[in-house]
């Protein structure tokens, strides 16, 4: 547990009023609330922060306790004992939860800092008029690493968040990036209230075989010269196995081909595929043996005529 | 069965102290869809996320309801921009490594 400095996030100084210390959260929440940066993980986390220092500073009786205490946290116990002993002696056990920001993702506890709690007691210690639980539980995100072959067929997975595990279905097709929302996977809800949702991305790396585009994939393959020329039979690799191509005579470099409905399962789409795009790259052979050497001269002289 | 994901707006405002006049002005602006059963309000339960994102956004920076569906709109051009640019560096990815 590490000490706080509530004046550093508020971004004031030690002698501010409580106009300043105001202006800077309400300047500073405008900034990091979370419902205004959806995308970024630690927008919860940064706002809870500065409610906390909010919480503290803007209250006369609590800022009082945390300058003569907080560098000095390691005595807030025998604090927080003396507190509770003179509490106890007014016969009010608390116990009425709060919340400063009102943000679904904050619950219980574990809205405030284990420091905050060492110093003040947390829930427990909440004062009048405050405002309302949400009835969500918490958001989680979370990330999924899949390769391009785990996204070829539809499978189900088990994922362990927050040490619950969960058992969700991988839709074949999903997109790097992409986010689903499984619902009712976050944290638990307040007051009965629902649980949250739980958000898993999609990190799918390059594969060093496959390029993709949407649903379609690209692939470059070699072919030897002599196939290219004579014409013949490749063995290409799909996603799903290998496949057997006839090539016509005299193929050129660079030619494309496209194998319809071998791409990537569409979407949500179980009968739909992109389609595979191959590339030719025609190797020129190498270390040719005299004889070889002699056939291509040949071959070159009947090409002049 | 309707009633089953509706939740009462009353319930709704009650919980979070807030002003009927609130949740009315909200739908005004196409923030929220609400339901009249019985010359009762209720709120959609799948409304729900979307009527506390309002909520806190109201209650924590002091925004007015103008100021809600401003944020809002640009919120959903935020969303897009972001999915766009997804797509974009997906397609992308084509290119690299070659």
């Amino acid at each position: 547990m590490a000490f706080i400095d509530y004046y550093k996030i508020l971004g004031v100084g030690k002698n501010a009023d409580e106009k300043a210390i105001k202006a800077a959260y309400r300047k500073l929440a405008r900034k990091l609330h979370p419902d205004l940066n959806p995308n970024d993980p630690n927008a919860s986390k940064k706002f809870q922060e500065l409610n906390e220092a909010n919480e503290v500073l803007s209250d006369p009786e609590k800022r009082k306790k945390y300058d003569q205490y907080g560098e000095n946290w390691q005595h807030a116990d025998q604090y927080e004992q003396a507190r509770q002993q003179q509490r106890s002696s007014y016969g009010n056990p608390g116990g009425s939860a709060y919340q400063t920001g009102g943000f679904e993702g904050f619950g219980g506890d574990a809205d405030f800092s284990e420091f905050f709690n060492s110093m003040f007691g947390g829930a427990a210690n909440g004062g009048g008029g405050r405002r309302q639980a949400a009835y969500r539980g918490q958001d989680f995100n979370a990330e999924l690493h899949l390769s391009l072959r785990d996204i070829a067929e539809t499978h189900k997975r088990t994922l362990t968040v927050n040490g619950k595990q969960i058992r969700m279905t991988i839709p074949a097709g999903v997109e790097n990036g992409q986010t689903i929302k499984i619902a009712g996977h976050g944290g638990p809800g307040r007051n009965n209230g629902p649980a949250g949702d739980l958000y898993i991305t999609f990190v799918i790396p390059n594969d060093p075989d496959f390029k993709r585009s949407g649903f379609d994939l690209y692939r470059t393959i070699k072919v030897d010269l002599y196939t290219a020329v004579l014409g013949g039979e490749i063995t290409a690799d799909t996603l799903n196995g290998k496949l057997k191509l006839k090539l016509k005579p005299e193929t050129q470099q660079g030619t494309k081909v496209k194998l319809k409905g071998k791409g990537l399962p569409v979407y949500k789409k179980a009968d739909q595929f992109g389609d595979l795009y191959l590339t030719y790259d025609i190797q020129v052979p190498q270390n040719l043996t005299d004889k070889q050497r002699e056939l291509f001269e040949e071959l070159a002289k009947t090409a002049k005529h | 069965m309707a009633a089953k994901n509706m939740i009462p707006a009353d319930e709704v405002l009650t919980h979070h102290r807030l002003e009927q006049t609130f949740i009315r002005e909200l739908q005004d602006e196409g923030l929220i869809h609400i339901s009249i059963v019985n010359k009762q309000t209720f709120i959609p339960a799948d409304e729900l996320p979307r009527l506390e994102k309002m909520i806190h956004l109201h209650r924590d920076l002091d925004i007015n309801i103008a100021g809600l569906a401003s944020i809002d709109h640009l919120l959903q051009r935020v969303n897009d921009l972001h999915s766009e640019l997804w797509l974009l560096r997906n397609r992308l990815r084509r290119y690299e490594d070659e």
